[in-house]
């Protein structure tokens, strides 16, 4: 019976070490896998942290020397010019046909005909600020994705280290909505840095424009909405005589009390994507949000197996600085 | 001498507003708006000029330096001080200077209907850049239409150092010498004068405007 009942303790204690054995690979293999799950989030993590700062070194590219906000101000100013010296052409009385102040008409003839070829050069000149941005704030977000000395990039430097390999997978512009919401409407975009002159003072001359540019006014009666042709069309007095002139004024956050609104992260929500440079020939704007997708492969160096991790870091540029 | 022929064939309001530069620039320098309720001129429009540094400075930039010129209007007896315009004006836009654009803050055609008006041009420093020489002359034309200055002479006073090279910037705006323009045969009385004057006194030119002389 002895016998018997020590055979019996002995088949346990075997049971009881492959189970053990069975139990510790079973913990080995989940322990295993739960390193590789940590892995692959520290790795997001570290992407997602990276797509930020390469998001952010864009942004601020975008709007470097505050290109964007001055050249909003030119146009506003120069389209001024515009609307004073046709109505002021239009205003000199020629009832007395008066020879001096029918010269007076022919300077301000000349003037308005100068203006309008300036307010041209300018438009041309707008686009080439636009190309430039964009080539730039690319640039900027492959440099901060590659240089030593970008904070994103050294973090990145980790993970490529670690058998992945990160890459710009893509780089579009837009601008900020002026409040977030599903729904991507060209009528929901946040206002430009530009206020309407014609505000400050009260004159009958100025009566009818101040009319006409009720619909260009955002939503604070302040400044001019954002990604808006400010362009003076048949429909306003005496205009129609620049209908080639556009005048697009570009969404950019206004600079308030003398602060300049530093470049930010943005979310999803508040993005607004605007038409791909050159995908359109009409005028386009120069954009002021950018939205970068960095894509990280993550191979088993071993099974050859891998898996593409996917982040999006979206920054809107540094607001206008005072007007000049 | 050559002051009274050259404003002789105009109206008696051209003789009397060039009276009044001629006492106003006696005053001498910074004599205008300081002093200006001794002259005969019911408001004084000063220019002053200031050069935008870095002003969309950008890689292959077809524009030149800017400069704004910050325009107030002084009631010579009330010695009220308005803000008038600012004027933002190219050194280059392509291939000329050029007026790029204008900030308003008030509008003046009423009060300064049939008064007596002095243009007064204050550089950013004594001895200034041609280029801002110039891009300011680029200011007073539309200074001129605004205000309708058209019945009598306009009075321009530009610190003497500048003033030939103010004279040549007005000279390719359409502005020519009145005696250049009678030498050619033309009639002076039927044109917008415009009498520039150096500050302190020394330097005068009678001018009309009359673009097409040059082709004569």
């Amino acid at each position: 019976m002895q016998h018997t009942s020590s055979k019996r303790t002995r088949r346990s204690k075997g049971n009881i070490l492959i189970v053990c054995a069975a139990v510790g690979f079973v913990i080995l293999i989940i322990g295993l896998w739960a390193l590789d799950v940590f892995w692959l989030h520290l790795l997001n993590a570290k992407e997602l942290s990276a797509a930020e700062k390469v998001a952010m070194a864009a942004a601020v590219a975008l709007n470097k020397d505050d290109s964007i906000g001055q050249m909003n101000y030119l146009l506003a100013h120069s389209r001024e010019l515009l609307v004073c010296l046709r109505s002021n052409e239009a205003a000199i009385d020629l009832a007395d046909e008066n020879d001096s102040k029918k010269m007076l008409q022919q300077i301000s003839r000349d003037l308005a005909k100068r203006a309008h070829d300036t307010a041209a050069l300018l438009a041309v000149e707008r686009k080439s600020i636009e190309a430039q941005r964009i080539s730039e704030s690319c640039k900027a977000a492959n440099d901060a994705l590659s240089t030593a000395g970008s904070p994103g990039a050294a973090r990145m430097a980790g993970v490529a280290s670690s058998g992945a390999t990160i890459a710009l997978e893509q780089c579009s512009f837009g601008c900020a909505k002026a409040a977030p919401s599903a729904t991507d409407s060209d009528d929901n975009l946040a206002s430009s840095n530009v206020e309407p002159t014609t505000y400050f003072f009260d004159d009958s001359a100025n009566k009818a424009l101040m009319e006409y540019d009720k619909k260009f006014i955002d939503d604070s009666g302040k400044y001019y909405k954002g990604n808006t042709k400010i362009s003076l069309d048949v429909n306003f007095p005496g205009g129609g005589d620049d209908p080639d002139l556009q005048f697009p004024i570009s969404s950019l956050p206004p600079c308030i009390n003398n602060y300049t609104s530093p470049p930010r992260l943005m979310q999803a929500a508040e993005y607004h994507k605007m038409a791909a440079f050159n995908e359109s020939a009409s005028p386009q704007y120069i954009p002021t949000a950018v939205y970068i997708v960095l894509k990280l492969d993550v191979k088993d160096t071993k099974s050859g197996a891998g898996t593409s991790l996917m982040a999006p870091g979206i920054a809107l540029t540094v607001g206008a600085t005072p007007p000049p | 001498m050559n002051l009274f022929k050259t404003l002789l064939p105009r109206s008696p309001l051209s003789v009397v507003s060039a009276l009044a530069l001629v006492s106003l620039l006696s005053l001498g320098q910074g004599s205008l708006s300081d002093e200006a309720s001794d002259t005969k001129y019911d408001y004084v429009i000063e220019f002053e000029s200031k050069p935008m540094e870095g002003f969309l400075k950008y890689k292959d930039s077809k524009l030149g330096n800017f400069y704004k010129i910050v325009v107030h209007s002084t009631d010579t007896k009330t010695k009220e001080k308005v803000k008038y315009q600012d004027m933002y004006v190219c050194s280059k836009v392509g291939e000329k200077p050029a007026l790029v654009g204008i900030r308003r803050f008030a509008a003046l055609q009423k009060e300064m209907k049939k008064k007596m008006v002095a243009i007064q041009i204050k550089f950013s420093k004594k001895s200034p850049a041609q280029e801002e020489v110039v891009a300011v002359s680029y200011g007073v034309p539309p200074v001129l239409v605004d205000l309708r200055i058209d019945n009598f002479a306009g009075a321009v006073a530009v610190p003497i150092d500048s003033f030939f090279a103010f004279k040549e910037a007005l000279n390719t705006q359409g502005f020519q010498a009145s005696a250049q323009v009678s030498a050619a045969g033309e009639q002076t009385s039927n044109r917008i004068p415009l009498d520039l004057a150096s500050e302190p006194k020394g330097r005068y030119e009678g001018m009309v405007y009359f673009p097409s002389v040059k082709k004569k």
